[in-house]
């Protein structure tokens, strides 16, 4: 097919768009549904005992607050990367990464201070599978969102949309598992954002293939 | 694209996201000049061009509806352009590093033997065996390129595969028929 005959069959195809909103109103409605999902699971799973104490330890304010920074910048990242040229610079995406590896470092970093290795660990299946229960829905949507828009950067935005809703239910996790011990939140808390991350990493063309694109 | 361009093209896109025909098949061949443009710049003088321009057409379409005209267009064009010409040179470079020319001389055999006796040292009934041998598909493609020497772009639209599909094919076969005729060494 020549240039023009496809000029000619896209001109037939042609209808009315909605055109989509800017990705500040879309992170706004996916941000409102991920807090819903969190305040959900806390409201299922109950509130972890003391977390009043919790809550004035730095350890616990410092993991908290690396949780909620990667799952707000990445999913910020994520749709501004999905429409194109929204992205003047990688800033955003350097920004995720770096807090990513920084959330990484300060869960290891813990685990090495006690000196047990993971061998302490107990019951982090039950917290792994509750932080992606936690992110399915938020996951799903945010998934239908990009691919609603116009992937062009699909390993990026496919990690980047993984690890958004994952943070989000490492964020939740913390206000409702009693467990203290290091390695069970490295295993239990942040294991389903790094391996689900790496996940969304290698399956980014079926995730986010768009047909045309 | 100069500013004008530009411009000219904001105003064609939103009168195409409210389904103006004219409008957009008058944006499409302002885009897919610059986009011919734009590779060329960067490419030079590839046979490829048009797939370059007819893919970020395609991504054009399909991604209209992520255009915000409170924005410039340039920079939305061009990420399409510029993506969809690395995806472009990707898939040359997979294709090329897979293809056999049809336009180079046959090879010599070993030794240096010149062409008529490498042929008369095999036997054509073991070649016809050995292409019957092969997929109907790729024999149909080896017979078309080798036997009927039909031009590439005539196969592909004869069996309704991409010019790439076809040469690969043809790869397939050619060394399935030198496995088959014990000749994997050459």
């Amino acid at each position: 097919m020549n240039t023009d005959d496809l000029i000619s069959e896209l001109t037939s195809r042609v209808e009315p768009v909605r055109v989509l909103p800017p990705p500040a109103t879309r992170f706004l409605r996916w941000s409102a549904l991920a807090v819903v999902s969190a305040l959900a699971a806390v409201a299922v799973f109950g509130v972890r005992p003391h977390l009043s104490n919790f809550l004035r330890e730095p350890d616990f304010i410092a993991t908290a607050l690396l949780a909620f920074g990667t799952a707000a910048l990445a999913g910020v990242a994520a749709l501004v990367l999905v429409i194109p040229g929204a992205e003047r610079s990688g800033l955003l995406r350097t920004a995720t990464a770096t807090l990513a590896i920084v959330w990484t470092i300060v869960a290891v970093a813990a685990v090495i201070r006690t000196g047990h290795g993971l061998s302490g660990a107990a019951d982090w299946p039950i917290c792994f599978v509750r932080v992606m229960a936690i992110a399915a829905v938020p996951g799903f949507v945010l998934f239908r969102m990009l691919r609603a828009a116009a992937p062009l950067r699909l390993s990026w935005t496919s990690a980047l949309a993984t690890t958004a809703p994952l943070a989000t239910g490492a964020l939740a996790i913390q206000f409702v598992c009693p467990i203290d011990n290091p390695a069970h939140a490295l295993l239990g808390h942040f294991g389903p954002v790094l391996v689900l991350g790496l996940v969304g990493l290698l399956m980014a063309r079926r995730l986010l293939r768009v047909a045309g694109l | 694209m100069t500013l004008q361009q530009e411009q000219q093209a904001t105003t064609l896109i939103v009168r195409a996201q409210q389904g103006d025909k004219v409008a957009y098949a008058d944006l499409l061949q302002l885009l897919a000049a610059t986009a011919r443009r734009y590779a060329r710049n960067r490419l030079g003088d590839v046979p490829w061009i048009d797939d370059v321009a007819q893919e970020t057409l395609l991504s054009v379409h399909a991604a209209r509806h992520t255009y915000d005209s409170t924005r410039p267009f340039a920079p939305w064009f061009y990420a399409i352009v510029s993506t969809r010409m690395i995806d472009v040179i990707r898939k040359e470079r997979r294709v090329s590093s897979r293809e056999v020319g049809t336009d180079v001389l046959p090879e010599t055999g070993r030794g240096g033997a010149r062409p008529h006796e490498d042929s008369a040292s095999v036997d054509p009934r073991r070649v016809q065996s050995a292409l019957e041998a092969l997929p109907p598909r790729q024999r149909e493609i080896v017979r078309a390129i080798k036997l009927r020497e039909e031009p590439v772009k005539q196969i592909s639209e004869r069996l309704g595969m991409s010019e790439s599909a076809v040469k690969v094919t043809a790869h397939r076969g050619y060394r399935a028929l030198r496995r088959l005729l014990g000749r994997e060494d050459r």
